[in-house]
């Protein structure tokens, strides 16, 4: 006989996911296990609108143990007034959630992104494509966090702005940055207010940023391969074709392995489904690459100030302010690299 | 009653049926039956399925009905439940 | 004749595939579960899946006990409220700790009862004693009803309410296994001893069976269809108690005929007690083995 019962006790979910080979995942809202007698069989958890940690017992398997878990977690989540839920899995896993009314939105080797909401990317898709109706059959798009805008960002806009008929700018709604996503999409406004040929869209859920990819979901050195190549397929498949997207302009990365890398799969993804990728090489300022991480880094050493060089006047003026006190604190605080 | 916030009750376990409630933009009504025996017992499902949602007064939602060999019993508690919690506004 | 109650199925009340093949796995009473086994989201839904079972099935003779959920819940009352009008046999409401736990559930019965024009009287309850204070009152909980045909006692939230660990040898539930049998016997009714909780454990179920039966208890809980007949056989009675009731019972008519007052078998008394024993011990044996050894 079979339980379901909630688990409080981390430890207890951390050893039964190590047992997997699974790690324990981030900021867990709920978790159940399945029990039989006393033992762990089968678990699942709730991390806001995700399920993570989903793992059952390989004695056990085929004996509807997951079914229960993804059961169990969807009436939860139905309970908790939530009506939409993302999950990674494993592409042999992925038809255990369809049946439960999840949709596949992104696939790649190694995982697959399903979601299960009357909405989701159905409409997401319906706005990009009323957005594109009265804009030219050939546009180009940057897809940008701006943590914060810096002129290197305002100079890639420009070129892509004067090269194509029309310029989307995607911002990365997820807020894992530094600068929280309704300052970054003021200032990429603000700073572009002078440019006639853009529109700058939220990149809702469908952006896959490498820090909500799930670590807990695969090793190490597969994780940014997954990453990338999903973030990738979601984008050729649902964004491309409604926005009319010819052109994906991207700046070089000197710095960031994970984006150089990323940058890599783009060019070859893209290339097959008749995008160009055109990589603009970095903008420097006496000598120095112009990049946010640099501008970050500089807030934290107290230098605000010497940012100037490398801020468009809108992007300046907000660091400075005192409206921008709490973030500078935090940056000055942090030790992350977004 | 018009099905307003989804809804969920049952499983796809053996033996049982699990049923969605989902609103729906226009004012319609769209039942969608899986079964297993889908085509010996079709009919009497969907009979059981209208008649429940003719107690609760159903003028529209997304019905979802996925059977795995419920019993007729089973069935029409899970539909049960299902508009029970649409009603409290679950 | 009381009922006999060698072993109690613990079915999850959400689950239809148990819930209706709970009858077949050989145990004289099956207890469809609200409580524990149900999560707070899904009380309702399995409310109403126990109440269509209720219902819709023929059980064949198997006994239909219903956990309910616990007194101080929002739950209990909505449980009897779509339970009492399906007739099952016996309620189960668990963490009983007095008489007036009792009393309350069984106004509440009543009240259904009343109110719907069901037979009175017909549903008895068996309460799950599971707390230091419900061992301590075990006896005023036996007496608090005509109702309560048995007392059941859980002892996995007894040890935690006692701070203490549960064993195979259960030395720390020994004091509560030997109250709750002489309040049970002192009040003229069964005693049902906890499930065994490990399920890969065979030699430790019948461990822990053995010293139940041999502690005087009538019947175990158990909690995984794989227990259900070890722990038949070791409650059904032996060759031996059974040739000895025969001959209690033989003695006794012999006595009758021969209009003798006081009988003694094998150098000992046969008094009232012993009768009913015997008289029990026969009634399992004609019930579950058809009359043949």
């Amino acid at each position: 006989m079979f339980i379901e019962r909630r688990i409080l006790d981390v430890s207890k979910i951390e050893s039964f996911l190590e047992n997997l080979g699974l790690k324990l995942p981030k900021k867990i809202d709920y978790t159940v296990g399945v029990f039989y007698g006393k033992e762990i069989v089968g678990i699942g958890s709730i991390s806001g609108n995700t399920f993570q940690g989903i793992g059952v017992d390989c004695r056990f398997q085929g004996e509807g143990i997951l079914g229960k878990i993804i059961t169990h977690l969807i009436k939860k989540t139905l309970e908790m007034d939530n009506d939409e839920i993302y999950v990674y899995t494993k592409p042999n896993q992925s038809i255990n959630f369809e049946s439960y009314g999840f949709k596949k939105i992104g696939q790649c080797e190694l995982a697959v992104l399903l979601e299960w909401s009357s909405k989701g990317i159905k409409d997401f898709k319906e706005s990009l494509r009323k957005l594109s109706l009265d804009k030219p059959k050939e546009t180009s798009c940057i897809v940008m966090n701006g943590n914060p805008m810096t002129i290197g960002h305002l100079e890639l806009i420009e070129k892509a702005a004067k090269e194509s008929p029309w310029l989307y700018i995607i911002v990365v709604e997820e807020d894992c940055s530094l600068f929280p996503y309704d300052i970054r999409i003021k200032l990429i406004k603000e700073g572009t207010k002078h440019i006639k040929n853009i529109s700058i869209i939220p990149g809702g859920q469908y952006i896959i940023s490498s820090l909500t990819f799930p670590s807990y979901f695969t090793r190490e050195d597969e994780l940014v391969k997954a990453h990338a190549q999903l973030d990738l397929d979601i984008f050729v498949r649902h964004i491309a074709p409604e926005l009319n997207i010819a052109n994906r302009y991207v700046g070089t990365e000197p710095y960031c392995e994970v984006t150089s890398y990323y940058n890599e799969c783009m060019k070859n993804k893209l290339e097959r489904f008749g995008i160009k990728v055109k990589e603009i090489p970095r903008i420097k300022v006496n000598g120095d690459i112009v990049s946010a991480s640099k501008v970050r880094e500089m807030i934290r050493l107290g230098k605000v100030k010497e940012t100037k060089r490398f801020l468009p006047e809108t992007t300046y003026r907000f660091v400075i302010s005192k409206e921008a006190e709490k973030i500078r604190k935090k940056i000055k605080a942090s030790d992350s690299r977004h | 009653m018009k099905i307003q916030n989804v809804v969920m009750a049952g499983s796809l376990e053996s033996n049982d049926v699990l049923v969605t409630l989902r609103p729906t933009d226009n004012d319609k009504l769209f039942i969608n039956l899986e079964s297993i025996v889908q085509k010996q017992f079709a009919n009497r499902i969907k009979k059981i399925i209208d008649d429940m949602l003719n107690e609760f007064n159903v003028e529209s939602g997304d019905i979802h009905v996925q059977d795995r060999g419920a019993l007729d019993c089973t069935l029409r508690a899970r539909l049960e439940t299902a508009l029970s919690r649409a009603e409290e506004g679950r | 004749m009381a009922r006999i109650r060698r072993t109690m199925l613990f079915v999850p009340g959400n689950n239809p595939g148990m819930l209706f093949n709970g009858c077949v796995l050989g145990a004289d009473s099956v207890i469809f579960d609200l409580e524990d086994a149900i999560s707070l989201g899904e009380k309702d839904s399995a409310r109403i899946l126990v109440r269509n079972a209720l219902e819709t099935l023929n059980y064949n003779g198997t006994e239909i006990i219903i956990r309910i959920n616990a007194i101080n819940t929002s739950f209990w009352q909505k449980d009897l409220d779509m339970i009492i009008p399906k007739n099952p046999n016996i309620i189960m409401p668990p963490k009983i700790e007095s008489k007036e736990d009792i009393i309350e559930i069984e106004n509440y019965i009543t009240k259904i009862e009343e109110r719907d024009n069901l037979v009175k009287n017909e549903i008895k309850l068996i309460p799950l004693i599971e707390s230091a204070l419900g061992v301590e009152n075990a006896f005023e909980i036996a007496k608090a009803s005509s109702r309560v045909v048995a007392l059941f006692l859980g002892a996995e939230d007894l040890t935690a309410n006692l701070g203490a660990k549960r064993t195979v040898e259960g030395k720390e539930i020994f004091y509560s296994r030997s109250r709750v049998v002489i309040a049970a016997k002192a009040a003229n009714i069964q005693a049902i001893d906890t499930p065994y909780t490990d399920i890969n454990d065979e030699e430790g179920l019948i461990k822990d069976s053995k010293i139940a039966k041999d502690m005087g208890f009538d019947g175990k809980a158990a909690i995984s269809p794989r227990h259900v007949e070890e722990i038949n056989k070791i409650f059904t009675p032996s060759y031996e108690e059974i040739e000895y009731s025969r001959r209690v019972i033989e003695a006794i008519e012999k006595a009758e005929k021969e209009g003798k007052g006081v009988i003694s078998l094998d150098g000992q008394m046969i008094d009232a007690p012993i009768v009913e024993r015997a008289k029990y011990v026969i009634s399992i044996f004609e019930n579950v083995k058809g009359g043949r050894y």
